[in-house]
């Protein structure tokens, strides 16, 4: 009954700011919505019994991703109070292709047998010993990768005057 | 009773706003934010099917947080490479940016 609730008023918070994400006309208060879907995904991962990936989304996705994404419209804002259209012209038919799309997939999501019994809960245990001992070697090319990553994009956003 | 299908359909619909905002947006910055809702809607998915099984599974777990660690460094070059053109071409609306249109 609370976890009934719960989802709901979790989900519609979801979907609320999901869709300010993708229609505000200033780009900043997109992100701001962003980062609270962000948030309403996190309390959504503690409901599922989650708390692992609740955190790591809170540190990650809102404390990095979403302050990086900020950066990012602060140092490409050329006009401040810039008054555009949010949507290009494809607006209509991109609307109604995933009207259609998605009326689909719910449509087959609500119709097929899915697991109907009591849902489990793995302990953090579980979680530390899958991660770090079954799955070690994807966990460590995971850090080559994040150093790739954060490498090229120094230099790729590097000033360009040579010193 | 909430089941496992409450979660897709939620995760379904997430994707699909992600998807309209990464097709419709001008603002490149604002396409990205859309790429990380239809990351989320996934890491969704996966984290419902974890949970919603007839013996404990993790999994689905490492699989979400490998999900948000790419989708770190995915965000990272990406916003990198939105910071060079804007240094270049002075814009970051998409359809000023076709240098390589024919």
């Amino acid at each position: 009954m609370i976890e009934a609730l719960l989802f709901y008023v979790i989900s519609a918070v979801l979907l609320i700011s999901a869709l300010l994400t993708v229609s505000l006309r200033n780009i900043f208060r997109a992100a701001l919505a962003l980062i609270l879907s962000l948030i309403a995904a996190a309390a959504l991962y503690l409901l599922l019994q989650a708390p692992y990936v609740a955190a790591v989304q809170l540190l990650i996705y809102v404390g990095a991703i979403a302050v990086l994404i900020l950066f990012a419209i602060m140092l490409t804002e050329h006009f401040t109070q810039e008054n555009i259209r949010a949507t290009n012209h494809q607006v209509f038919s991109n609307l109604l292709l995933c009207l259609i799309l998605g009326s689909t997939f719910i449509a087959i999501l609500a119709t097929t047998p899915f697991y109907k019994g009591e849902p489990v809960t793995a302990g953090l245990d579980t979680l530390g010993n899958v991660l770090f001992v079954q799955y070690m070697l994807p966990f460590e090319v995971l850090s080559i990768l994040l150093l790739i990553a954060l490498v090229g994009a120094i230099i790729i956003a590097r000033n360009g005057e040579k010193d | 009773m909430i089941t496992l299908t409450h979660y897709l359909i939620l995760a379904a619909l997430l994707f699909f706003i992600g998807l309209f905002g990464a097709l419709s947006r001008r603002n490149a910055i604002a396409v990205l934010m859309s790429i990380e809702l239809m990351l989320n809607a996934v890491n969704i998915n996966l984290v419902a099917f974890a949970r919603y099984q007839s013996a404990p599974l993790v999994l689905g777990q490492v699989f979400a947080l490998f999900v948000i660690t790419v989708s770190a460094a995915e965000v990272a070059v990406g916003l990198a490479i939105i910071l060079a053109i804007y240094r270049r071409l002075k814009t970051v609306k998409l359809e000023d940016i076709n240098l390589m249109k024919w």
